[in-house]
This record gives C-alpha cells, sequence and structure tokens, in this order.
C-alpha cells in the first residue's frame, strides 16, 4: 500500500491517548476528509477505533514522513498480530518459546540486547500464523485480546535482525520508543544510517542516563 | 512488581522511612506493564542528604537537584515538593500500602493521583503508561477523590478517555 503526504496532515493533532472524531476534524478541510484521512490510518495500521467515534494513534504516526515507507512492514504485521494466553503471566512466554519457531521481536527481542526494558509481550514472526495459533491452542491457550504471546505474519523485509526488531519498536511506539533509543545508543553499527528514528531529547537523555545507571549497576554487583 | 525494583523498594522504605512509589513501580503495582531500572518516589521531609551519604547513596552527578543512586546501584529520583503538581502532602495522605511477602510492605501513590500526574506529564511514555492504566483500571478510579486535585476540565477529559478505552 501507499502513504500518500495527504495523510502527514493528521501529525498536527499532536500526542494524546485518545482522541475523538472532532479532533481531527478541526485540523481536515472537512468531516468527510476527516473520515477518508482516518480510515487510510487505520488502513496502515497508525491508527485503531476503540469506541464509536474514538480512536488512538500509535506515536510512530509522528515520526518524518519519509520514515512511513520502512516502517509500513512493522505497522502491517502489528494490525495483524493475533494475542494469546493461558496463564496471562511469563509462564505463557516460557511454554510459547518452546513451541513457536520465529524471529522474537519487540519488548523481548529489545530486552535481550539492550536489558534495558522489562518485556511485557511477547511477539514472534512466524511462517504461517494459522499453523502457529493451532500449536498454541493445542497446548490450551486461547485468542483474546489480553494474551502476553503476540503472533504476527512476516511481512517485509528480514535481512538485518536488529534494523528489523528497531523499526518494530519505531513503529509500535509508546514505550518501545525508549528500546528504538536504546538500541540506537548500543548498537549503532548495526543500523542502516539512512533509515533512523527520530526521538525527543529528553527521551534520549532518560535511555542515556539509566544505561549508564545499568552499566554502573553491574560494575557494583561485580565488585561485591 | 518487577520482583529486583520490590526488593529495591522494600529496602529503600526501610532506609528511608516515610515513602512513596509514584513511577513504573506504582503502575505496575496498578496494571502489570513495562518498567525501567529507575526508582521515583517521594519523601515527606526535605531531603537529607547527610543522611542519604551515611546510608551508602551517592548523588547522580549527571542530573540536578534529586537524582540518586542508592547502595545498590539503582538510581532514584526524590520529589519533595509535587509531581506534575500534586502536591507531596497530598500523595502522602492518599498512598496505598502494597503487602510484598511476609511482613513487608511499601506504599505507592494512589491510582487517582498517579492517572492525572501521566496526564499532565504527555510524554510518549507517559501516554503509553496512562492508556495501560485506564484500560485495565479506568473503572476504579474515584472521581471524587480525583476531584481534591484535578480541575473540571481535566476531569472532563479524562472520564472521556476512561469511558473509551474501558474493556
Amino acid at each position: 500500500m501507499m502513504l500518500g503526504p495527504e495523510l502527514a496532515i493528521a501529525q498536527t493533532i499532536g500526542e494524546k491517548s485518545v482522541y475523538h472524531m472532532n479532533d481531527l476534524s478541526k485540523i481536515t478541510e472537512s468531516r468527510a476528509t476527516a473520515y477518508r484521512i482516518l480510515s487510510r490510518l487505520r488502513e496502515a495500521g497508525f491508527a485503531e477505533q476503540v469506541r464509536e467515534g474514538y480512536f488512538t494513534l500509535r506515536s510512530s504516526l509522528f515520526q518524518p514522513f519519509y520514515l512511513w515507507s520502512s516502517l509500513l512492514p512493522s505497522l502491517q504485521a502489528l494490525k495483524q498480530a493475533r494475542f494469546f494466553g493461558l496463564s496471562y503471566n511469563e509462564n505463557d512466554v516460557r511454554l510459547a518459546r518452546q513451541v513457536l519457531k520465529g524471529m522474537v521481536t519487540l519488548d523481548y527481542r529489545a530486552y535481550e540486547i539492550t536489558q534495558f526494558q522489562s518485556p511485557h509481550l511477547f511477539s514472534i514472526y512466524v511462517d504461517k500464523p494459522d499453523k502457529a495459533a493451532n500449536m498454541l491452542k493445542e497446548c490450551k491457550f486461547s485468542e483474546g485480546t489480553k494474551g502476553r504471546v503476540v503472533i504476527m505474519p512476516q511481512t517485509g523485509e528480514f535481512g538485518s535482525e536488529i534494523q528489523r526488531v528497531y523499526l518494530d519498536c519505531i513503529a509500535y511506539g509508546g514505550r518501545s520508543l525508549l528500546d528504538a533509543i536504546a538500541i540506537e545508543i548500543l548498537h549503532n553499527e548495526d543500523l542502516d544510517h539512512n533509515i533512523r528514528g527520530t526521538f525527543k531529547a529528553e527521551d534520549v537523555l532518560k535511555v542515556r542516563e539509566e544505561l549508564d545507571a545499568q552499566s554502573r549497576t553491574r560494575s557494583h554487583q561485580d565488585n561485591l | 512488581m518487577t520482583p529486583n525494583l520490590e526488593q529495591e523498594a522494600i529496602k529503600i522504605t526501610y532506609e528511608i522511612g516515610r515513602v512513596v512509589f509514584v513511577g513504573a513501580l506504582a503502575v505496575n503495582h496498578y496494571s502489570s506493564y513495562r518498567t525501567t531500572k529507575d526508582i521515583d518516589l517521594v519523601i515527606a521531609s526535605p531531603l537529607d542528604e547527610q543522611k542519604l551519604v551515611r546510608l551508602g547513596y551517592t548523588r547522580w552527578s549527571e542530573s540536578k537537584g534529586g537524582s540518586w543512586l542508592s547502595p545498590r546501584g539503582i538510581k532514584v529520583d526524590f520529589y519533595t515538593r509535587d509531581v506534575g503538581r500534586i502536591p507531596v502532602t497530598w500523595i502522602l495522605d492518599h498512598a496505598v500500602q502494597v503487602k510484598l511477602g511476609k511482613n513487608r510492605e511499601i506504599r505507592v501513590i494512589c491510582l487517582e493521583g498517579l492517572v492525572l500526574a501521566k496526564h499532565r506529564a504527555g510524554r510518549t511514555t507517559d501516554i503509553a503508561d496512562l492508556r495501560q492504566l485506564l484500560t485495565h483500571r479506568g473503572g476504579s478510579i474515584d472521581w471524587n477523590l480525583m476531584a481534591e486535585i484535578a480541575e473540571a476540565l481535566e476531569i472532563a477529559e479524562l472520564q472521556k478517555v476512561s469511558r473509551a478505552l474501558a474493556r
């Protein structure tokens, strides 16, 4: 799918937890245009309807427009994500790791490569989502909206794993943006220099400070 | 809550006394979510730097004011006046006790204070935390208690968001 520059007008809406259609109408020429833009944003994976008239936006919408095409495969995968739960705790992740084969991304992979932020969702790219879903169901997992195990179809490029995890984190947005910053700081040489996210200075400072504190914690523990 | 941070919170409470945890520890009390390895807390009295040094805390040189490293090497931010314009005295008076194992407890900011602080902060990560809190705990908010610290417009906005996100 193509993301036309006309959608970039949505970036002027500003970051909030939830939006009403009226918020979007205020920045477009008409209500009809607002509905058309929202429909395209939902199609791309930037927006999600939560109640009649209300929707949420991923913070990745506020990344520079030139980055959107690089984020699109991640957004499309996130849009098709399926959630599974059994005990709805860490045990689900342990079991899913044994059952599923694929590339782990987002929270758990970011934590493995940065040790920065504790993980919550176990997201994994699988070859055949239906087959993976059945394997989880055979282990008594239920599909719903609250599970911590997330299977996603493989969409787009997987040439460089760290690059893909980095883009997934930016696309997911929210707290995952901090993971993306940590990846950029710790694995700068593994990332494509032409495809970089834009981050707020205060977030970069926070990540730098906490990575620094963690390295001091580790040296403190080593000295005990 | 994240086990290591819980242990750290117990130790800090033992060392410093009347403290209330306001950051990731509090968010995780209300809804299991992601945390970084730092701790934010409010204290009842002005920061006694000499006491902190005696306890083995060291000043976090890169930051100004209330950022310290605990004796275990965890970064701790102390708030002594307000958190998101919510007075420390109010946070202390309305804190919630959380039992962690036998005879161990810590205190965290009440849900109403935490939601308002996140709403006012408005950064990308705060918005993510706020969505998580309102999606899972929006129905438990005491709006009368919230009215003690929030403006009418803020309450209207938060009620709207809470209704939209409630599962």
